[in-house]
């Protein structure tokens, strides 16, 4: 159970949006992170077989993917990160439409969607239109959708966007119970969602991966250190000039900061573990800090 | 998989809204096929189920082969109306009540104008009134003898076809088999007139609901999905196809039949085996007004099918369901725009483009012919066969080209 990625580059007007990316996927949890524009969403894309690649291969266990086809579509469940979806239909009428899609016959595929809907706590509103469920609602018949095949691959493309924090929560820990032994590969920008489920993380930028790994091998492997220290308010603007600044807190006695430096920024600084927020912030500083307050 | 592409089709306001414009539509066309006006003997004119039975009472009368004996008899009995007192008066209603006394035969004394014009493509309403009994004799030699005289006179039919399609007509006028059998042929008559209004609509509805076949994915961002399932590309993308065809199907013969049922159960469905030209007098084809009927819903069907196809093939392209949606309007109005301005130019071609299946009851009429080689074939069974080869190579068109599509 492998899925290769060698090479792979894809072009839309002379602008690569995947630049010439490889690496290796198997069973897990892998968190794909990086700023808008990155190239994730081109990325899954191609590896859901709906864009195929400029350049560079990717295959299954040996086996390009798009030669597959329907082969390895069977082993797919997939989440965009626009879902859409039939307004129409009821929210059963849209899981087993989808099942019929994904090649399940009519009665394993109503007891599916039965288990699917109860999982994501959708059972009650199973009769209701697609297009009267809430965000959240629609994220989690989304997932359901995903998992009807019982996918070997799930992709999950920003399944967390726009929702409020209390769903984010609710649909993290759903991944995580529907991560077993399969591979999962989960895009964001909001380095929380795929901090405490993802065996594996993969920082995109600008079509390439600039690092990969473990969490802890992540944190471990940037050259910096994160450092706590207080400063007068009024310096704050001259330290984020400076340095790498990761947190602001302002305290009676000034500001907070938290920064991240090879040495300590100031006398007394005091050091504190490096998080996935500050790799993050280390790699994406500029374009983090300009595209979106998430981090 | 049919089934929820029928669901996504008539789950949308849209869609539901498209049958309710269809059915609305023809109840208005059923409503004006059905108002049949019938003067009484006091010279008032009636509408209703009374006036259609009066009416067709007085028309079976006349029921039978129209030979010469009752050419002499319709020429004698139009005489005797038009020496009785309230022919002559100046006053309407006198006139009205003179009119009530031919109704029974006006659809042969119509013939009757027509066969003993002046030239082939004049016609005068009074002409009838001029003739004498021993007149009748001439009734079939003339329809020919106007059309020979018309192809051969130089700037009328003369310019207009090659030898081949003159003989074809003449052959065609020569061998049809008289004397013609005659009977009430009301429910034909205005299933005919009436026909062409309700298979355009149902063109354009189809066309409308067709358009969002393949495009509804894209506008509904629901594409990502299907295309990354296991049968997306290929089965689910085949139900698009199996759905159009089976809308169009189901949709098109419910809205003909339903019309053609109503029509010829009302106003009645005698004189399905006369020949067309009781009806349309200059025919060159040979058929009867039962099998008009049937070209007539063939060509529709065809037309319908061909529209929406064309409409699901630029869908299922383009991903936009506007766009799509206006391919019926412009293939069936712009031809006769087209006609307007570059009729001799264009006439060829345009008489090939698939409005024309859209109005066979007209076609019927028309000397729109194709030679091919030696051999002359018209319009009507080129158009048939032509499009029955056409239409089915544009489904499988829509398939291959949307399971390859791509998303960005």
């Amino acid at each position: 159970m492998e899925l290769t990625i060698n090479h792979l580059t894809k072009t839309f007007q002379n602008a690569p949006a995947v630049d010439d990316l490889t690496c290796t996927l198997s069973a897990g949890v892998y968190g794909l992170l990086g700023v808008n524009g990155a190239g994730k969403t081109t990325l899954m894309r191609m590896l859901c077989t709906l864009l195929k690649p400029t350049a560079g291969s990717i295959t299954w266990d040996g086996a390009d993917i798009f030669t597959l086809g329907g082969d390895y579509r069977r082993l797919l469940g997939y989440l965009p990160q626009d879902f859409g979806f039939y307004p129409d239909f009821t929210v059963r009428d849209y899981l087993l439409y989808i099942a019929s899609l994904k090649g399940l016959r009519p009665g394993p595929a109503k007891a599916r969607a039965e288990e699917l809907l109860r999982q994501v706590g959708l059972t009650e509103a199973r009769n209701k239109k697609m297009r009267k469920l809430s965000g959240g609602m629609k994220r989690r018949a989304g997932i359901a959708q995903a998992m009807l095949n019982d996918p070997r691959i799930l992709i999950l493309d920003e399944p967390t966007a726009g929702l409020d924090p209390r769903e984010r929560i609710r649909f993290r820990n759903l991944i995580s119970e529907l991560s077993q032994d399969r591979l999962v590969l989960l895009s964001t920008h909001i380095v929380a969602d795929v901090e405490s489920i993802a065996g594996e993380i993969l920082l995109m930028k600008d079509g390439r991966l600039v690092s990969s790994g473990p969490p802890e091998a992540l944190t471990a492997g940037i050259p910096v250190r994160a450092w706590r220290c207080l400063v007068p308010r009024e310096e704050t603007a001259r330290y984020e000039r400076t340095f790498r600044v990761s947190n602001l807190r302002p305290v009676p006695q000034g500001m907070e900061l938290r920064i991240l430096s090879e040495t300590p920024p100031i006398p007394g600084a005091a050091e504190e573990p490096v998080t996935l927020e500050d790799v993050f912030l280390y790699h994406f500083g500029e374009q983090g800090g300009n595209d979106h307050g998430e981090i | 998989m049919v089934k929820y592409e029928l669901k996504k089709i008539f789950g949308r306001p849209l869609g539901r809204l498209s049958l309710v414009v269809l059915a609305a539509a023809l109840a208005v066309t059923c409503f004006f096929a059905l108002r049949v006006p019938y003067v009484n003997d006091q010279g008032e004119t009636e509408y209703g189920l009374a006036a259609i039975h009066q009416l067709r009472v007085a028309q079976k009368a006349w029921a039978g082969p129209l030979d010469e004996a009752k050419l002499r008899a319709v020429i004698e009995a139009n005489n005797a109306v038009n020496a009785s007192p309230e022919a002559q008066s100046d006053d309407v209603q006198e006139l009205n009540m003179a009119f009530s006394r031919k109704q029974g035969f006006n659809p042969i004394r119509d013939l009757l104008n027509s066969a003993y014009a002046e030239g082939f493509r004049t016609y005068d309403y009074y002409r009838a009134d001029s003739l004498t009994p021993d007149d009748a004799t001439a009734f079939y030699e003339n329809r020919v003898t106007l059309l020979a005289d018309w192809l051969a006179a130089e700037g009328e039919g003369e310019d207009q076809f090659t030898p081949a399609e003159k003989a074809w007509l003449l052959d065609q006028y020569r061998t049809l088999k008289s004397p013609w059998q005659m009977d009430c042929f009301l429910g034909w008559q205005q299933l005919f007139e009436y026909a062409p209004t309700v298979v355009m609509i149902t063109a354009l509805v189809l066309g409308f609901l067709a358009a969002g076949i393949f495009s509804c994915e894209g506008q509904w961002r629901a594409d990502a999905i299907f295309f990354t399932t296991r049968h997306g590309r290929d089965k689910g993308s085949a139900a698009k196809v199996w759905a159009g065809v089976l809308v169009v199907t189901v949709l098109y013969w419910l809205a003909f039949l339903i019309f053609s049922g109503l029509v010829l159960g009302v106003l009645g469905a005698d004189g399905g085996a006369c020949p067309i030209q009781v009806y349309l007098w200059k025919s060159p084809y040979q058929v009867t007004l039962r099998q008009s009927w049937l070209l007539i819903a063939l060509g529709g069907y065809l037309g319908c099918l061909f529209l929406s196809a064309v409409t699901m093939l630029v869908s299922a392209k383009t991903g936009s369901g506007m766009v799509s949606a206006v391919i019926p309007f412009v293939l069936i109005f712009l031809p006769a725009l087209l006609l307007g301005d570059m009729r001799d130019l264009l006439q060829a071609v345009l008489g090939l483009l698939p409005d024309r299946l859209l109005q066979f009851s007209r076609q019927l009429t028309y000397f729109d012919l194709y030679q091919f080689g030696d051999r002359v074939i018209p319009a009507v069974p080129l158009l048939l066969g032509m499009y029955s080869v056409l239409t089915p190579l544009l489904f499988p068109a829509c398939h291959l080209i949307y399971r390859r599509k791509q998303l960005r």
